[in-house]
């Protein structure tokens, strides 16, 4: 009997750690999922001439997870031979020609604004709210808990944009 | 000690009384035990258990148990673990040729003594280099328990080790997870706390740690993923990710009813329902962590 005490004595020292499973550090998975699909659109969409050479420039407006994510990817990536400039303005005002502007949630009240602003250029506009989608060129959405764009052909088409097939296939058309 | 003097005592007085009407080589046996060259010993009694006269002697078989024990007992070669053997071999041999009701007694203590080792040796050597050796040892440990009876509750123990032993899989899975996508140690955490729960369904750390693992796992998928994938294969990372943190949910829930007050499971549920885009509930879960670190 001595003995099994003694072997209670290991499983309490090892027991320690039984409930040390962590969580995997705070990562931000639907911030991926929006730069992978991001990515995504830089390839499928067909930009004018004069857009294809120089960098291919990615703005924000204002604070977002993805931010983080489109940085990485631009280390990593390019758009065809484009390299890929990430450029955050904190206001309309700053906004310069970019090939696409991501407008997070939280700034979605200026998309008016920046719409105007952006009117004469190939600019595909994303936004991240529901219902935003008429108003933008590409709204991301959950359907099902999962992350879905809503594409908005009218507003891609004023702005010289082209989609590919493949994604007009995967996009919620507007 | 004192216990160790008499066991050493009393197996002398028994040699003494018996050795007479013994072999030779259960002689040389016994002289060998007395110095303790234990090693000499099991030699010689090795030598004595070949003999014909000696298959059915109860009394052979004991010593042969006795010597083993102690061989067992005094060294810390590879040796021990056969030495371990032998001796459960043999005095099991004794019990099925003695009559003798009061050593009998005494050997059936020595067994329950010697399987109980089994368990100290399998906890040892229950950690993430030596997890394999300690598995081996344990299921000898489970098998000798129903052979023996022993009166140990072998379900609480069972839970104990397999608790630690999914934390072993579960570092092993943390410490490939990244770079290997099919990572072997995600399935076996999973069949481990499955088993666990089947018998506790309410065990809080099976259903915490289970939560978790699936969390992470899907939360890997999604972190590995490269930004080479086409946006059909977004939709399908995505899609498989989604199945696994709403399998999380179920685990991480009922960890959370089972300890309300436990931050850990409501920062687990934010988290999943974050990753699930149910923002709102997320959001109700991070307020319910606010509210109790406040209190």
């Amino acid at each position: 009997m001595g003995c099994c005490k003694k072997g209670l004595k290991y499983f309490v020292i090892a027991l320690f750690f039984v409930q040390s499973t962590s969580f995997t550090d705070q990562f931000n998975t639907n911030a991926k999922i929006k730069a992978l699909y991001i990515y995504n659109f830089a390839k499928y969409i067909e930009w004018p001439e004069s857009y294809k050479s120089g960098d291919f420039v990615i703005g924000i407006l204002g604070n977002s997870p993805v931010e983080q994510n489109l940085q990485t990817m631009a280390k990593l990536k390019k758009v065809f031979n484009q390299t890929i400039r990430v450029k955050k303005f904190s206001s309309p005002d700053q906004i310069s020609k970019c090939h696409m502007l991501m407008l997070p949630n939280a700034s979605t009240s200026l998309l008016s604004t920046c719409s105007k602003k952006l009117s004469s250029y190939s600019t595909l506009i994303i936004t991240e709210k529901a219902g935003i989608g008429v108003k933008s060129g590409i709204n991301f959405v959950v359907v099902d808990r999962k992350q879905k764009f809503e594409l908005n052909k009218q507003e891609l088409s004023s702005h010289k944009l082209t989609p590919s097939s493949n994604l007009l296939k995967l996009a919620i058309l507007i | 000690m004192i216990k160790s003097f008499l066991s050493y005592a009393f197996i002398s007085a028994l040699f003494v009384s018996q050795t007479f009407a013994q072999s030779p080589l259960i002689r040389k046996a016994v002289e060998f035990y007395q110095v303790q060259n234990f090693d000499s010993a099991a030699y010689f009694i090795d030598q004595a258990a070949l003999s014909p006269t000696a298959t059915n002697d109860a009394n052979t078989f004991y010593y042969k148990g006795i010597i083993y024990k102690e061989r067992f007992n005094n060294t810390r070669s590879d040796q021990r673990i056969n030495a371990r053997k032998t001796a459960i071999e043999s005095f099991d041999r004794f019990l099925e040729l003695s009559t003798d009701a009061s050593l009998k007694q005494g050997v059936e203590k020595n067994i329950i003594y010697l399987v109980q080792t089994l368990y100290n040796d399998a906890a040892a050597k229950l950690n993430i280099e030596t997890y394999q050796e300690s598995l081996e040892l344990f299921e000898q440990y489970k098998e000798m328990h129903k052979t023996y009876g022993l009166p140990d509750d072998i379900q609480s123990i069972e839970m104990q080790y397999n608790l630690v032993l999914a934390n072993i899989y579960s570092e092993l899975y943390e410490r490939h997870r990244e770079e290997n996508k099919n990572n072997k140690f995600f399935e076996k955490v999973v069949v481990v706390y499955q088993d666990i729960l089947k018998a506790q369904p309410d065990n809080w750390s099976a259903n915490y740690n289970l939560g978790i693992h699936y969390y992470n796992e899907a939360v890997n998928r999604i972190k590995v993923a490269d930004f080479d994938l086409d946006i059909v294969a977004v939709g399908l990372v995505e899609d498989e990710a989604v199945k696994i943190f709403e399998m999380a949910l179920p685990y991480m829930q009922k960890a959370h009813d089972l300890k309300p007050n436990r931050k850990e499971p409501i920062i687990g549920l934010s988290g999943i329902y974050f990753s699930l885009n149910e923002l709102d509930i997320s959001e109700e879960f991070n307020k319910k962590v606010k509210s109790l670190e406040n209190q």
